[in-house]
């Protein structure tokens, strides 16, 4: 078996291997558009990227990722005293009178958030910390913010922050607990592989570019969420790597400093369940993906593709309202098998711009891998 | 009847407000304003050029907005597509064109969002307008022959929703650009993207959580902890979460200015939608400020390296 250190280093060095890939796949695209019409070379390039991974048929994938089981959830783990505690000590905290009601006068469920503060927001230059979170937990939204006052007139800067990636990853793995996110969420990285952990810098220079100063104000963590595949999900061709994880609706952003986490924003890390009723018999064909897909982006005015990544996910849904036998949580929704495009039509390095060829973003959309029922409507 | 100024209903509107007591105080609320383009196959700067359009933009924008009203800022003006032209960014000094009405829109109310496309315009944004004036199409920030410069009227934050609008190249324009010669306003804070950004439904939180943490921490640190998006895009498939290396990134980037460096940081580092008055107008524009992230790597750019 290969060594997994020189395996990763070595995948890594791929990057600049794949672009002369990318590159003729887009070249063999290219090629066809003098043949085709922009639209067939926008298919040819989404099949070719489409059909290595799924064959003629999603109905494999779909299988796979029915064998998903969230076995979580951030509604159990979220203790909402616990978290205070933590979080505020002993400082009086205000509660919004709204928190008290988890539903609306209209007795649905209330998909509001609660916050809880400490200090005053509206103060100039005075501390402030804030908390809020889901009413109800299980839709898995958290904000946290942590101010610290300051001097009005800028004679103190903050101290720059010193602890390394992997002390600020390890105290957002521990935010992340605190806050009930089921850890079995978060992928466990592989050795070696690089931390999603990054500096966020502020500078001064003057006039004549000179840097004045600069300083290390946090470290910013981001934690994909994701569920293991049982038997693994994707074995890429050329590296013979499995990918072994599904990414799932929901990610988390953290601002870690020397004080411990500064800033946090859990999104929609739901207690969704795996939607019982994706049929797997109604799979689409690779055929129908790509003629969808690129009816799709055609449809979005996307003619020329600098980028395309095709990633295997599960997407957030809502159950049919009429449906007589509803999830436990509907506000939540459910999961079901997707695949995320992601697409832009300038590459990957620096290209020059100008008024005619100026950079249009670029998309992310997703689309759904099992057919759905007529009373449904597709949820972009 | 139309009015000559586009946003004089509604400053009556707050007035009578103000007058009634029934809304928030206008003198202490920011005036904010949208300009967004999503459809530029109906005007004559791309006509019939569908494959500029983006129809999901105008939302993302209108996010951000609707969040300024909620947190009770006076909503003042919502253009979308229609007559969008340089008129409404660039500044009649600047550029000797009493055609260029820049004070009675982009820099009439206190905050905006511009969404439009973007491009690299001699190390300054260039954005694409719809429809062609004044002999051009574009309107120019922070690069040679610009047109805007905005602050010296009522913008104190200017949010730019384009691609490549606040490279790590611009910043030394971007200076300028803040704090026109000889005025004694300036704008107090831009933030943008380095690199390519990125459109998607998912994304439209990112302009609302600006809108509501700005309230909270600094204008600045809201835009570029909201919008950074860490190895998300262009991944392989066995690779969706950069553990090889093969994504990249979306890169938000903020500028403040001021007549030193720790002024200007200071700025940076502190100024909220709700404190903004307690720093008053950048006084000097001998230093600029930066936030952002190192090694950030976005599509169609070198990685950020201010």
């Amino acid at each position: 078996m290969a060594n997994p250190l020189m395996s990763i280093s070595s995948v890594r060095a791929l990057r600049p291997a794949l672009l002369p890939l990318l590159a003729a796949l887009l070249a063999a695209s290219a090629a066809q558009a003098q043949t085709q019409d922009p639209k067939e070379a926008l298919r040819a390039a989404i099949g070719n990227v489409l059909r290595p991974m799924l064959g003629d048929s999603s109905a494999p994938v779909v299988e796979r990722l029915q064998q998903v089981k969230p076995d979580g959830a951030i509604s159990r783990g979220f203790d909402l005293a616990r978290v205070t505690t933590a979080l505020f000590g002993r400082s009086a905290t205000n509660v919004a009178p709204d928190c008290r009601s988890t539903s609306t006068t209209a007795r649905e469920a209330d998909t509001g958030l609660c916050l809880i503060d400490a200090g005053s927001r509206e103060s100039d230059t005075g501390a402030y910390t804030a908390l809020a979170f889901s009413k109800n937990i299980g839709i898995g939204d958290i904000q946290f913010t942590r101010r610290p006052a300051f001097a009005g007139d800028g004679s103190v800067l903050p101290a720059p922050v010193k602890m390394s990636d992997a002390e600020a990853y390890d105290q957002a793995l521990k935010f992340m607990a605190l806050m009930g996110v089921p850890r079995s969420e978060i992928p466990v990285l592989p050795q070696d592989a690089r931390l999603p952990v990054r500096s966020l810098v502020a500078g001064a220079v003057d006039e004549k570019g000179s840097e004045a100063q600069r300083i290390t104000l946090h470290k910013m963590v981001q934690l994909p969420r994701a569920f293991v595949v049982p038997g693994g999900l994707l074995k890429d061709p050329a590296t013979g790597r499995v990918l072994s994880h599904v990414i799932a609706p929901g990610g988390a952003t953290l601002a870690v400093n020397d004080r411990g986490v500064q800033f946090a924003r859990i999104d929609g890390w739901s207690d969704a369940q795996m939607d019982p009723k994706a049929d797997p018999r109604r799979a689409k064909s690779t055929t129908e993906l790509v003629n969808e897909i690129t009816d799709d982006l055609w449809g979005e005015g996307v003619r020329k593709v600098g980028t395309l990544s095709i990633l295997i996910a599960l997407r957030k849904a809502y159950p049919n309202p009429d449906d007589p036998n509803p999830p436990l949580c509907p506000v939540c929704g459910v999961l079901r098998p997707a695949l995320q495009v992601i697409v832009s039509q300038l590459g990957a390095k620096p290209v020059a711009t100008a008024e005619r060829a100026f950079a249009a973003p670029g998309l992310v959309r997703e689309y759904d891998l099992v057919a759905q029922t007529e009373a449904e409507r597709p949820a972009r | 009847m139309k009015t000559a100024h586009p946003h004089l209903g509604l400053a009556l509107k707050c007035l009578a407000g103000v007058g009634l007591s029934t809304a928030l105080s206008c003198a202490l609320a920011l005036k904010v304003d949208m300009y967004a383009i999503g459809n530029w196959s109906g005007g004559n700067c791309a006509p019939g050029d569908t494959d500029t359009d983006r129809g999901a933009w105008p939302g993302m924008a209108q996010a951000w907005y609707d969040w300024m009203g909620l947190m009770g800022h006076a909503k003042t003006g919502k253009f979308v597509d229609g007559d969008m032209t340089v008129k409404r960014f660039c500044d009649p000094t600047l550029t000797g064109n009493a055609n260029c009405k820049d004070y009675l829109y982009v820099d009439w109310p206190d905050a905006a969002i511009v969404a439009a496309h973007g491009y690299d315009a001699g190390n300054g944004w260039g954005a694409l307008m719809r429809n062609q004036a004044l002999g051009t199409c574009s309107t120019v920030m922070g690069g040679p022959g610009g047109n805007m410069a905005v602050g010296d009227n009522n913008l104190k934050f200017l949010h730019a929703s384009s691609c490549l609008s606040l490279n790590d190249n611009y910043f030394g324009n971007m200076r300028a650009a803040m704090k026109r010669t000889g005025t004694a306003k300036g704008l107090h804070v831009m933030t943008g993207f380095h690199g390519v950004m990125w459109i998607g439904s998912g994304f439209n939180g990112d302009y609302a959580a600006t809108a509501i943490n700005g309230h909270v921490q600094s204008v600045a640190h809201a835009w570029v902890t909201n919008h950074y998006k860490s190895n998300r895009f262009a991944c392989a498939a066995w690779d969706p979460f950069n553990w090889f290396g093969t994504c990249q990134d979306q890169c938000p980037t903020a500028l403040t200015i001021g007549p030193t460096g720790a002024s200007a940081l200071n700025r940076l580092l502190n100024e909220r939608y709700n404190n903004s008055a307690v720093f008053g107008s950048p006084s000097g524009r001998s230093y600029y400020a930066w936030m952002g992230y190192p090694g950030c790597d976005p599509v169609a750019e070198d990685a950020f390296s201010p």
